[in-house]
């Protein structure tokens, strides 16, 4: 059943939230309302569920296969020298609740691919992309316009993030704008290449910022636009985008299922 | 139209949050209802009123309390 009210404590807790003018009541009602799957609980996928679980949001699922190594914590902030070794996904439910207890945390302890992705996505309002392969991006991608569910792609390398906001046709998809993965070794991966920790921890918290906009339905997303932050430089820029009529995911002929795409796997 | 009357007591609650408690307050009552808050001195006093009146309500008036704190007047 739809929550309505507060608790004294919830009042204490999103005070800052509640009288915010665009969120307000009415916005954190939603957001406790609210359900957001993150994909993977890493460079990216660790301050998105920091701050949607601090947030509120009422439930947050959480997917990735992974444990936690020594070289994740670099950037992967949820996770510390403890973890090691344990799954990822429960290093990431332990700090969510010890942050937030009165949030419902679901944790998917696998990789998602064309066989389990579409039962899961269809559960939430939101999904945040924290992928660390092109080809679970595009998986990410086709599941939520088959399921017609907004999310968040985000992608880090080196110095530079970027980050596009996808609302299933009604917005240009990842694939009007990049059509299908790069051809193997054309991209460098982030283990050849290397990423800034902190890039990690700024685009993941776009990648929030835009889930609580969604939910909350407050000011401009960044649809039809693909952000492209280049933190050596500071420099930040807007490319604009429109939806591609002929699509081959999202278009008038666009895909009917789901079907994975070659995994060339590079940790975010 | 008839008008009702909620009396609240906000003192000992930090700022933002009785700020907060007082939007959710206001959220429930009608146009034209009034409401009657005791809150702290300092910073309370300083911000909770031209926050209300950010929000639109209407400030009536804000009177010093013997004890320190203040009892102001709200119309929504």
């Amino acid at each position: 059943m739809a929550k309505m009210d507060f608790t004294d404590s919830e009042i204490q807790r999103y005070a800052r939230h509640i009288i915010l003018k665009d969120i307000g009541i009415e916005g954190q009602l939603k957001l406790l309302n609210s359900k957001v799957l993150i994909i993977g609980a890493g460079g990216l996928g660790s301050p998105a569920a920091l701050y949607l679980a601090a947030a509120g949001v009422g439930t947050i699922g959480i997917a990735d296969g992974d444990e936690v190594d020594l070289s994740n914590l670099q950037r992967q902030i949820i996770h510390t020298t403890n973890d090691i070794g344990i799954a990822k996904t429960k290093s990431a439910k332990q700090k969510m609740e010890a942050l937030n207890p009165d949030i419902n945390i679901i944790t998917y302890d696998e990789f998602l691919d064309a066989a389990n992705i579409l039962d899961i996505v269809k559960e939430y309002d939101f999904v945040i992309d924290g992928a660390d392969n092109f080809a679970t991006k595009f998986l990410i991608n086709d599941a939520c316009v088959l399921a017609n569910v907004a999310f968040s792609h985000g992608g880090i390398l080196r110095f530079v993030a970027q980050t596009m906001t996808i609302v299933p046709h009604e917005s240009a998809c990842y694939a009007c704008v990049f059509d299908s993965p790069p051809p193997p070794n054309s991209v460098p991966t982030c283990s050849q290449a290397g990423v800034l920790g902190t890039v990690a921890g700024v685009l993941g918290s776009l990648q929030a910022t835009e889930a609580v906009k969604y939910i909350t339905c407050t000011g401009e997303l960044l649809t039809d636009k693909l952000l492209i932050a280049d933190m050596n430089s500071m420099n930040f820029n807007k490319v604009k985008f429109q939806k591609n009529l002929q699509c081959r995911v999202c278009g008038e002929n666009g895909i009917k299922h789901l079907s994975d795409y070659e995994q060339r796997r590079c940790e975010v | 139209m008839k008008t009702d009357k909620i009396t609240k007591d906000f003192r000992g609650i930090k700022c933002p949050v009785n700020f907060a408690k007082t939007k959710l307050v206001l959220s429930g009552m009608n146009e034209g209802d009034i409401l009657e808050l005791f809150i702290d001195d300092g910073s309370a006093i300083e911000n909770l009123p031209g926050s209300v009146e950010k929000e639109g309500h209407k400030v009536l008036s804000k009177e010093p309390l013997d004890d320190g704190g203040w009892c102001i007047i709200i119309e929504k």
